[in-house]
């Protein structure tokens, strides 16, 4: 066997190692090396103490901040997690009847709602979510959205109702523990509440107007309240008829608008205007006082009125309108309303029979009281 | 004490007190042993030279908090800096350097080496094997058999006791002479180019 002759014996790994490392840096190469370093050098000798201890001071303070970042993670990610709870809180807040988040919202309301402390935060917070509603409605019905405004809007009554009786069972409470601070609290917050009745019927009219409109044509309905009597002038097109009724329920003065104009009892409630006038009402409550002489005369009114045909008619009312008031309705609306003034008059028996029913009843009512 | 040790101290003292000379005669007495130290394990001579260079002014930031100590070289200090710098750079580049492979101007040079009368057929393969060890048996057995550092200096510059340091170079020449079995550092075997 030929002993290979070119090896070195094992020790020589340190050798052998050596030779498989002989690599060289340029020349050029070290020079600028040198020279980056020497600049460096140059540069850590210019800002030497009071920027060295500033370093210094940087470089201790992060090393306190890894220190206590360390055990804040799962704080870190807790509060992350309750950031984006409270984005999908935040989100459905915004959220409409028939949004996927809608139910969220409404939970979300509830929780809150049992989390309040006092009766008049509650309140308060009920008022608040009626409010919610009734923008809710309002933003659906400008998108166009017609169930879902619907469905807002029994929403909205519902909330209002709501708030409306917590707010009483707490003046109530108030009363009879008489927290006067509370009670003042709790006005601002009935207020509030009345605004909002107010703005919502006043967007159930203007939605009933609206629907009205489109199907017959602009009408108007106004009350006036006065001395137990109440005035209705009732406008169509350019026809306009006015009456007078011997009461002020609102139902009876619906009842006779619907008798008239064969409207939904709802649209006319919505419809309605109904206004006090309060500077008569104060002074006359029965025909004795002498206020009641400062009533027009144009208002015939009263029971014992001779041209009318039926002695229990307590109802009166001018037709003002003119003969194509018939041809001007739209066929598709049951329109109530005849042209001559004997049908008219049936009419106005028709319903004040069950208006006179109703005063009848209220006066047994009167009288069993006073017994 | 070895002049050369003293010489060194003494260039170290004047360069932390702000002398650039003493500086620039630093980094000569030194970079060839850092570049040879990041181009045996990086492959490309151009990321050899970043690395160099970062050691350097590494250094240079750092050298206000070097305190000599007995028995334990300038060297070693720089190594364990360079070793850092080395292991981010492994860090950063996990994904597409291949640490196995040899590059191919590193390739040609080796091969050009046959001319030199130490050549040896063992001598790419080494170089070859290397890239496959762990690091801190790379790390180990360029300080103590290329760069001169004893076991001592060899331990403080990666951070590790004197005994671990010995273990570590035992082990590391072992598995390196197991990855080329072919290879025998023995007499008997024949040289096949």
């Amino acid at each position: 066997m030929n002993k290979p002759t070119n090896h070195k014996k094992p020790t020589d790994f340190g050798v052998l190692f050596k030779h498989s490392l002989d690599d060289q840096l340029p020349q050029t190469k070290v020079k600028r090396l040198k020279n980056t370093v020497l600049v460096a050098f140059r540069q850590s000798q210019i800002d030497t103490s009071p920027h060295a201890t500033e370093e210094k001071f940087i470089k201790n303070r992060s090393f306190f901040n890894k220190l206590i970042l360390r055990p804040m993670i799962p704080v870190i990610i807790a509060i992350a997690l309750i950031i984006t709870g409270t984005g999908t809180a935040i989100a459905a807040d915004q959220a409409k009847p028939g949004d996927a988040l809608y139910p969220v919202d409404r939970a979300i309301e509830r929780v809150t709602y049992n989390f309040a402390f006092s009766d008049t935060s509650k309140a308060n917070m009920l008022v608040k979510f009626a409010a919610e509603r009734e923008n809710e409605q309002k933003n659906l019905t400008e998108a166009g959205r017609i169930a879902d405004a619907q469905q807002a809007s029994v929403d909205t009554k519902q909330a209002l109702q709501n708030a409306a009786e917590v707010i009483a069972r707490v003046q109530e409470e108030n009363q009879e523990s008489s927290q006067t601070r509370a009670g003042q609290a709790l006005n601002t917050v009935e207020e509030k509440l009345l605004e909002l009745q107010n703005r919502f019927t006043e967007r159930q009219r203007e939605e009933v107007k609206n629907r009205v409109k489109n199907a017959v044509g602009e009408v108007e309905i106004e009350a006036t309240t006065k001395n137990g009597q109440t005035t209705v002038i009732i406008k169509f097109h350019s026809q306009e008829i006015r009456y007078t009724l011997n009461t002020t329920d609102n139902d009876a003065i619906i009842a006779s608008v619907q008798e008239r104009t064969g409207l939904g009892t709802d649209d006319i409630r919505a419809l309605i205007r109904v206004t006090a006038d309060d500077s008569s009402t104060a002074d006359t409550e029965t025909d004795d006082t002498p206020g009641s002489e400062e009533t027009p005369a144009n208002i015939n009114t009263d029971t014992n009125t001779p041209n009318l045909t039926n002695q229990n008619n307590n109802l009166n009312y001018e037709h003002n309108y003119n003969s194509n008031y018939n041809n001007g309705v739209n066929n598709d609306f049951n329109y109530n309303f005849n042209g001559n003034t004997s049908s008219g008059s049936q009419n106005a028996d028709q319903g004040s029979s069950a208006n006179g029913q109703d005063d009848q009843d209220q006066n047994r009512n009167i009288n069993e009281s006073g017994d | 004490m070895d002049p050369e040790k003293n010489k060194i101290l003494e260039l170290v003292a004047h360069a932390q007190a702000g002398d650039e000379f003493s500086m620039g005669e630093l980094f000569e007495r030194y970079h060839q042993a850092i570049y040879r130290f990041h181009a045996y394990r990086v492959g490309s001579a151009e990321d050899a030279e970043d690395l160099t260079q970062t050691t350097f002014l590494e250094m240079v930031r750092s050298l206000p908090q070097y305190h000599p100590r007995a028995g334990i070289s300038f060297s070693s200090w720089l190594f364990s800096i360079a070793r850092y710098r080395l292991i981010d750079y492994y860090r950063r580049h996990a994904n597409n350097i291949p640490f196995d492979k040899v590059s191919p101007d590193e390739y040609t040079r080796m091969q050009s080496d046959t001319t030199n009368p130490d050549y040896d057929s063992r001598i790419p393969m080494i170089r070859r094997q290397m890239r496959q060890l762990p690091e801190n048996y790379q790390t180990i057995l360029q300080l103590t058999l290329l760069e001169g550092l004893n076991l001592r200096e060899a331990a403080h510059a990666m951070k590790i006791s004197s005994l671990h340091a010995r273990v570590l170079k035992h082990r590391a020449i072992k598995k390196l002479k197991s990855l080329m079995p072919e290879y025998s550092f023995n007499y008997e075997q024949t040289d096949q180019p």
